[in-house]
């Protein structure tokens, strides 16, 4: 595959996971990292990689959706101190345990979590 | 449905746990938006706009220890959010003009059908493994 190709189905993948994010409110992530598992098999040393950098470039996608929602005055933060400190605490934990659990576990877990979306997506 | 704070632990665990998983990168499958609706009492856009925000520093707070480890590729992530960021933007507008339900459907076959592939496809999400180069000889 030429560096032209690869550019342009990151782009599309990129795009599209955006759409989805904010057409969605979910599943962006999820795109990403099958995107980068497909192409990155050669140059990433572990399969972990794939999710950490999809992790990591949907971040700032989610931060301006949340910042649409807070413009819009619907980012209703007022109970949100009692999970701020959790969601640190739960995100630190889940980065090491990254580190430290086989990739075939993580995936598995990644399986049934896009499982789950996709009939949430469905039925719901 | 009671309030948030009615039931502190409870909702101190399941913070726990869904920020685990997002710090582990798989997502949490909207499991907070499902929390804050049928347990907390939340309304369906609040706890949307919460799981955005519970995100950012769930997965924030373990992108420092990625960050860290020098895992992460910043010329690709770069491009990866501001794409994503124009198709955030797009999407929220196409919100507005046309109803979600059908692409939520479609989208969701989709999902079902890519996590069966993950689950049981057995070269999916893997990298490739090259031999290690042949220890040098040192006996000469």
């Amino acid at each position: 595959m030429t560096q032209v190709q690869k550019s342009a189905i990151i782009t599309v993948t990129a795009l599209a996971a955006g759409i989805c994010n904010g057409l969605l409110g979910a599943g962006g992530g999820i795109l990403l990292v099958l995107m980068l598992s497909a192409l990155y098999k050669d140059s990433f040393d572990d399969g972990k990689d794939f999710f950490i950098n999809a992790q990591a470039a949907m971040l700032p996608v989610t931060a301006v959706s949340c910042f649409m929602y807070a413009s819009r005055g619907m980012l209703n933060t007022e109970s949100f101190g009692v999970y701020a400190i959790p969601a640190v605490i739960g995100g630190i934990l889940g980065g090491f345990l990254l580190t430290k659990m086989d990739v075939k576990w993580i995936k598995r877990i990644f399986a049934v979590i896009v499982i789950w979306s996709g009939v949430r997506m469905l039925f719901f | 449905m009671g309030s948030f704070d009615s039931m502190p632990v409870l909702n101190i665990i399941a913070a726990l746990v869904i920020a685990l998983l997002s710090g582990l990168g798989v997502g949490s499958g909207g499991l907070l938006v499902i929390w804050l609706t049928m347990v907390a009492g939340y309304s369906q856009t609040d706890a949307r706009s919460l799981n955005l925000l519970f995100f950012l520093f769930s997965a924030g707070s373990a992108l420092i220890l990625h960050l860290m480890r020098k895992k992460i590729r910043l010329s690709l992530i770069a491009v990866m959010s501001i794409v994503g960021i124009i198709g955030a933007l797009f999407g929220t507008y196409l919100g507005i003009v046309i109803d979600p339900h059908i692409v939520r459907k479609i989208f969701g076959g989709m999902l079902v059908f890519s996590g069966i592939y993950t689950l049981v496809g057995k070269n999916s999400i893997s990298v490739k493994k090259y031999p290690s180069p042949a220890r040098p000889d040192r006996s000469a």
